[in-house]
């Protein structure tokens, strides 16, 4: 998905919010440049003790030799508390970038539009920016090691050059080779890391569906098969994770190869020097000696290097779902929706979810301020489709949609479906109180306003029941609520938003036809001089309004009020007579006769 | 058992590799040591004036144990990474059927956020603690002890300081342990509440957009954020004082302080090449003994984690019954509720009170009441999802207890209120509960349901993707795959809890033509507040407030029930059919 990003661009991003920390940047960067300095330097006085004895001339006094035997201890230990400073800004640095990054992610991907969110699934989604991100920890962790490494590498071969040239050059000789093959790693391991990564996430995306499913694979027996099929994913994820180890632990033996290969070269090198009067054993051993201030900054340069990967690989998933603007709602607009009449009007509009699956066509409506209207087809007729469309929630192939006259792009988004309150059919609460329920779309009403909103689709008695009342803690999905309450809930935290236009797209349907009523009266008040858009497959919820769409296959097929429709011989006519057939009307012609 | 004997022991089923890397993890140190004495011996060549004929040997040797260390330590380090794999494949195995057969009284009080971070965070951190961070603490044991030999070999006093600072290092670093893991304790947790917020704006991300919350859900992760943020700063800061390597940092500039001061003293007969071996060496245990900081860091955290998981998988479900071993046969099935009481968790209100009522072979029963008056909780029942607080509940006359789960799925399914579906094909969501169905048996029941048509229409058919909970259709749609996903399994029970709700008259009809046959041929509960389907029930219950309030035919009810009439009573007032 999204255009592929080059690493210039990933370094850029990241360097863009590590540049929001520069004091402790700074900082890390120059405690570790002192703590090489000092760990580099400490055995060079080794060596100078080291000569100074080997040499042994009558001159050398004790003293000679203890100063800087002296400052050798004293330096480690200086060294030592340094590290300490060194590491705990470290801690700070990466603590932030790292919270900075799951910030931005998440406050980027909150932006993605709806088709991006219908093509996804949460689990997945939710392990880029949980697990990806502390895997870029660590790795960030490294990219500061790999600033030491170069720098130390670069001290230490400064110093070797100084004693000795020809050593120095002999000891670097396998540099190039080590590179080239630490390099030309680095494909498969960018490869091997993004399928591991993408198999971890299934692996978490499995975890949240089955935890959400569990009801309804209890019910169907589903264990074995939801354990085999876990399986498979296990051990596919097992398996890529081992290439992924593959890649990165071959480094290691290549290392251990090379330093060993290194050392013969300065133990020979060095022996036929010495033997021939060009060294002293002294810088001899100081070679030997820095040897691993030389090896190691490579075994972590080579490390880092492929752990790096891994952080390009996580980097670049993270950016594909948070930072791609294919896949972003697009704010348009400034002019701020206020003071909203009401007035929503489609012309000619065409929508699409996919591509050349036309879901609405051509259609066309006026609602005048205040206007209660009724959207009623079959299902999958569109409905809720045209419910998604006037907040903007997808965007129209071509027509329009305008509110109070203008085109809906041409408000500010938020502003938009701030003014717009949407009872969707799907209802979802989160986990939290009921009053947090509430508060989701408007934060500073009070616990009246809440009481308010809640009387007025019957919930108080129900909510007085439970424990704590408001304070009731709802588990994830409202899974603790019946549905009928959960559907009142949402209705309510919709109401107490007093939005200019409301639709209720099967609001009750989950609701008896008693309550159902009752809701009908006491939020008539409610929703009187606001416009409303009802959708509703009962049609005794719907009577009363002032027009009437009747919908089928995406089209308009009438409109008018209910008088008029049922006069016509048409959809409306066939559905409502159909309705009250199954619903009531002949029974309620026995219930008479009976009593 | 604790949670390490329980990582230890899944190490146990792959005896092979843990051996494997145990010994030749000791080994390979072994041989990464040599060098060290190598070296001092060709240094040694140089000092009594030896040109290189005298150290070719050595070389030689020294390249011969390139080869066999790179081997070693690459197939030792590979297959512990191997192993740290395989065994916390095995955790999340573990877990995953852990929460597979947890009563679902035990699953209402998980979230999903927070086992997700479980299942893969936790895991994650397990995998470093076992590869490399248990190897290297094994490295250093070996390098300890290497070091104690070989100064025990040069003096007894330098091989006693050695094991004193051995023990203060080991001691001390205990303690710094004991320090950090209640602050790993913290960060893990606040790793699952960040994985939690996540989780919930996400799969909450349309009503975060229509009701313009994403203020709220970004200061929500924002805080849990930099609640996180906080603590690993802690974390760090106090694993960054890691003093233990204090002691070993003295150590080490002692040593090389004191051998040198003996050469130059002329005691204890030491001499360069002593001097140069134990600078070597004790150089190298400090570096090993500073990566001690991050390892025991990463074992603590492994530890932690290892405690989260097991703690999920070794805790105790209450509500878990024993399964039964009766087989549910016959295709007719009486239901019994007797004086049945229920409640969702202790401290909830009861959602079920005193319930008795019975269902013969093949009736079919209404179920009507106000929202939350218990009529899922019913269905819920009758399928044993959970198990009555009080009372009994018989099919076919035998208590439920008795019935194995399996006979039970197999005869009883539902068509739930509150649909979930699958991010699978729309064929995989139908054949849910059957495998093996063939396309025949699906379209079969597709047509049942209504579906085919719409079907039809998807781009892909039936091979269409749903997105997850089936988003990508409508209300209707959903709920007609569930019925289809239902009948497929032809029960002798079957449970429809609301399953026409958002079903328009139209193809409500159509279906309930569809399937009254099969209605007719088996024992059925609905729960609905459509009166047509009402009335044609044998049975009708109307719940309020938990308790039944009236039991009977419609016909009936209609005439002395206040509660049944009060729900139809405002059909008095609707416009009479005009048409007619
Ligand atoms: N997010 C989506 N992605 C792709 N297709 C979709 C999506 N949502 C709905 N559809 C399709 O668009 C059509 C109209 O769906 P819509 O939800 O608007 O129907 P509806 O009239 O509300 O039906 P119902 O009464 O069943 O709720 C359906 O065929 C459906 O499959
Ligand atoms: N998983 C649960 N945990 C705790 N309480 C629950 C749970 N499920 C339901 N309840 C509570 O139990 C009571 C009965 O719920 P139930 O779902 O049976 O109602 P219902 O009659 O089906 O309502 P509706 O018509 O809204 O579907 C309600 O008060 C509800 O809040
Ligand atoms: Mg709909
Ligand atoms: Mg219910």
């Amino acid at each position: 998905m999204g255009k592929k990003r080059t690493d210039k661009e990933l370094l850029v991003y990241l360097w863009n919010i590590v540049r929001l920390h520069l004091k402790e940047f700074y900082f890390v960067i120059i405690l570790l440049l002192l703590n090489v300095a000092f760990g580099t330097i400490a055995p060079l006085f080794f060596r100078k003790a080291l000569d100074l004895i080997q040499t042994n001339d009558i001159s050398t006094t004790l003293k000679m030799i203890l100063t800087p035997l002296v400052a050798y201890f004293l330096l480690m230990l200086v060294k030592w508390f340094w590290e300490v400073f060194q590491n705990i800004f470290k801690a700070k640095l990466n603590a932030q970038i790292t919270k900075d990054l799951r910030v931005k992610a998440f406050n980027g991907l909150l932006e993605n539009n709806l088709t991006f969110f219908d093509n996804s699934e949460s689990g997945y989604l939710t392990s880029s920016l949980t697990n990806d991100i502390n895997e870029m920890r660590e790795a960030g962790q490294r990219f500061v090691d790999l600033f030491t490494s170069l720098f130390r590498l670069i001290i230490t071969i400064g110093i070797l050059l100084y004693f000795s040239p020809k050593l120095t050059l002999a000891s670097v000789v396998f540099l190039p080779i080590f590179f080239i093959v630490v390099f030309s790693l680095r494909k498969y391991q960018r490869r091997v890391a993004k399928v591991w990564r993408k198999n971890f996430a299934t692996v978490n995306q499995r975890f949240s569906e089955t935890m959400r499913s569990i009801a309804i694979s209890k019910s169907f027996a589903r264990e074995k098969e939801n354990i085999k099929k876990f399986t498979d994913l296990n051990e596919e994820t097992y398996k890529s994770s081992i290439k992924r180890g593959f890649a990165i632990f071959i480094i290691g033996p290549i290392n251990d190869f090379f330093r060993h290969m290194l050392l013969i070269i300065i133990l020979a090198v060095g022996t036929i020097e010495t033997y021939n009067g060009n060294l002293d054993v002294a810088t001899f051993y100081l070679f030997i000696f820095l040897m691993d201030y030389y090896y190691y900054p490579l075994l972590s340069l080579a490390r880092n290097y492929s752990r790096f990967q891994s952080l390009f690989v996580n980097l670049e998933r993270l950016l594909d779902i948070s930072e791609n603007s294919d896949i972003k709602e697009i704010n348009t607009s400034l002019k701020i929706a206020e003071k909203i009449q009401g007035e929503v009007e489609f012309k000619n509009v065409n929508f699409s979810y996919v591509e050349d699956t036309p879901v609405l066509k051509n259609i066309s409506f006026h609602i005048k301020p205040g206007q209660r209207v009724a959207l009623v087809g079959h299902t999958g007729s569109g409905k809720s489709t045209i419910a998604a469309l006037i907040p903007r929630f997808y965007n129209i192939d071509d027509g329009k949609i305008l509110i109070d006259g203008v085109k809906i792009q041409n408000y500010e988004l938020k502003s938009l479906r701030f003014v717009i309150g949407l009872v969707s059919q799907r209802v979802l609460l989160f986990k939290g109180t009921i009053r947090e329920n509430m508060l989701i779309g408007s934060e500073n009403a009070s616990d009246k306003d809440i009481w308010n909103a809640l009387d007025a689709v019957q919930a108080r008695d129900f909510i007085e029941l439970l424990p704590h009342s408001l304070d009731f803690m709802v588990t994830e999905g409202g899974k603790n609520l019946s549905v009928g309450q959960r559907q009142m809930l949402s209705y309510a935290r919709v109401l107490l938003g007093k939005p200019d236009i409301i639709i209720l797209d099967e609001a009750t349907s989950a609701v008896d036809l008693y309550t159902e009523s009752k809701i009908q009266d006491s939020t008539e008040l409610l929703l009187k001089g606001r416009t409303s858009i009802v959708i509703a497959h009962r049609l005794t919820t719907i009577l009363n309004s002032d027009f009437i769409i009747v919908l089928e296959d995406g089209e308009i097929k009438q409109i008018g009020t209910h008088k008029d429709l049922m006069s016509q011989k048409g959809s409306y006519q066939e559905m409502y007579q159909l309705y009250f057939k199954t619903q009531s009307a002949k029974y309620l012609e026995k219930i008479k006769t009976a009593m | 058992m604790n949670s390490l004997k329980w990582v230890a022991r899944l190490h146990l089923r792959y005896p092979f590799k843990t051996f494997y890397v145990l010994l030749g993890g000791m080994i390979e140190i072994l041989l990464f040591l040599l060098p060290i004495s190598i070296t001092a011996n060709v240094i040694e060549i140089s000092i009594e004036g030896g040109g290189i004929a005298n150290a070719k040997g050595q070389l030689w040797f020294l390249l011969g144990l390139a080869f066999v260390q790179a081997f070693l330590y690459f197939s030792v380090s590979f297959l512990n990474e191997v192993l740290a794999h395989r065994v916390t494949t095995d955790i999340t195995q573990e877990l995953f059927e852990s929460l597979q057969y947890r009563s679902l009284t035990y699953h209402d009080s998980k979230d999903v956020g927070n086992i997700m971070a479980r299942a893969t965070g936790d895991t994650r951190t397990i995998n470093i603690a076992i590869s490399p961070a248990v190897r290297i603490i094994i490295n250093i044991t070996i390098v300890w002890i290497v070091a104690f030999i070989i100064t025990l070999s040069i003096h007894y006093i330098l091989a006693l300081i050695t094991v004193i600072v051995f023990i203060v290092f080991a001691i001390t670093t205990s303690i710094y342990t004991k320090k950090i893991l209640p602050l790993s304790v913290k960060t893990r947790e606040n790793f699952a509440e960040i994985s939690e917020v996540i989780n919930s704006g996400l799969t909450g991300i349309r009503e975060i957009k229509s009701f313009v919350a994403t203020p709220w859900s970004k200061k929500k992760l924002l805080k849990t954020a930099i609640r996180y943020q906080k603590n690993v700063i802690k974390e760090e800061t106090k694993s960054a004082w890691f003093y233990p390597i204090f002691v070993v940092t003295i150590y080490s500039a002692l040593m090389i302080v004191l051998s040198l001061y003996f050469v130059y003293k002329g005691l204890f007969g030491i001499g360069i090449k002593e001097v140069i071996l134990i600078a070597g060496f004790v150089s190298f245990l400090t570096g090993m003994s500073e990566e001690v900081q991050w390892t025991m860091w990463f074992l603590i955290r492994g530890k932690v984690s290892a405690d989260r998981i097991y703690d999920i998988v070794s805790e105790k479900d209450p509500d878990a019954y024993k399964d039964g071993d009766l087989e549910f046969e016959s295709k007719h099935a009486t239901i019994e509720f007797k004086n049945v009481s229920f409640r969702y968790k202790n401290g909830l209100p009861y959602a079920l009170r005193n319930i008795s009522f019975k269902v013969e072979d093949l009736q079919t029963i209404a179920i009507v009441g106000p929202p939350g008056s218990g009529k899922s909780t019913i269905t819920k029942l009758i399928q044993r999802l959970y198990l009555p607080t009080s009372g009994e509940i018989l099919l076919s006359g035998k208590p439920i207890s008795d019935y194995s789960n399996k006979s039970l799925r197999k005869n009883i399914t539902t068509v739930e209120q509150d649909i979930f579906l699958f991010n699978l094909s729309v064929k995989d969501n139908i054949r849910y509960g059957k495998s093996n169905a063939t396309d025949e048996e699906i379209v079969n029941v597709a047509k049942i349901a209504e579906a085919y048509d719409f079907i039809l229409k998807l781009p892909n058919k039936f091979e269409n993707l749903i997105g997850e909970g089936g988003v990508r259709l409508s209300g209707g749609q959903a709920q007609r795959l569930s019925i289809a996903r239902a009948l497929l399994l032809n029960p002798s029970i079957l449970l429809m809890d609301d399953g026409a709700s958002a079903l328009d008259a139209r193809t409500e009809v159509q279906i309930q033509k569809a399937i009254s046959e099969i209605l007719r041929t088996r024992t059925t509960v609905i729960t609905t507040h459509r009166l047509a389907i009402i009335a044609k029930a044998d049975l009708v219950i109307i719940l309020e407030n938990s308790k039944i309030v009236g039991l009977g035919t419609h016909e009936h009810l209609i005439r002395k029930n206040p509660y049944y009439r009060r729900l139809f009573e405002k059909h008095y007032e609707l416009p009479a059919l005009e048409a007619k």
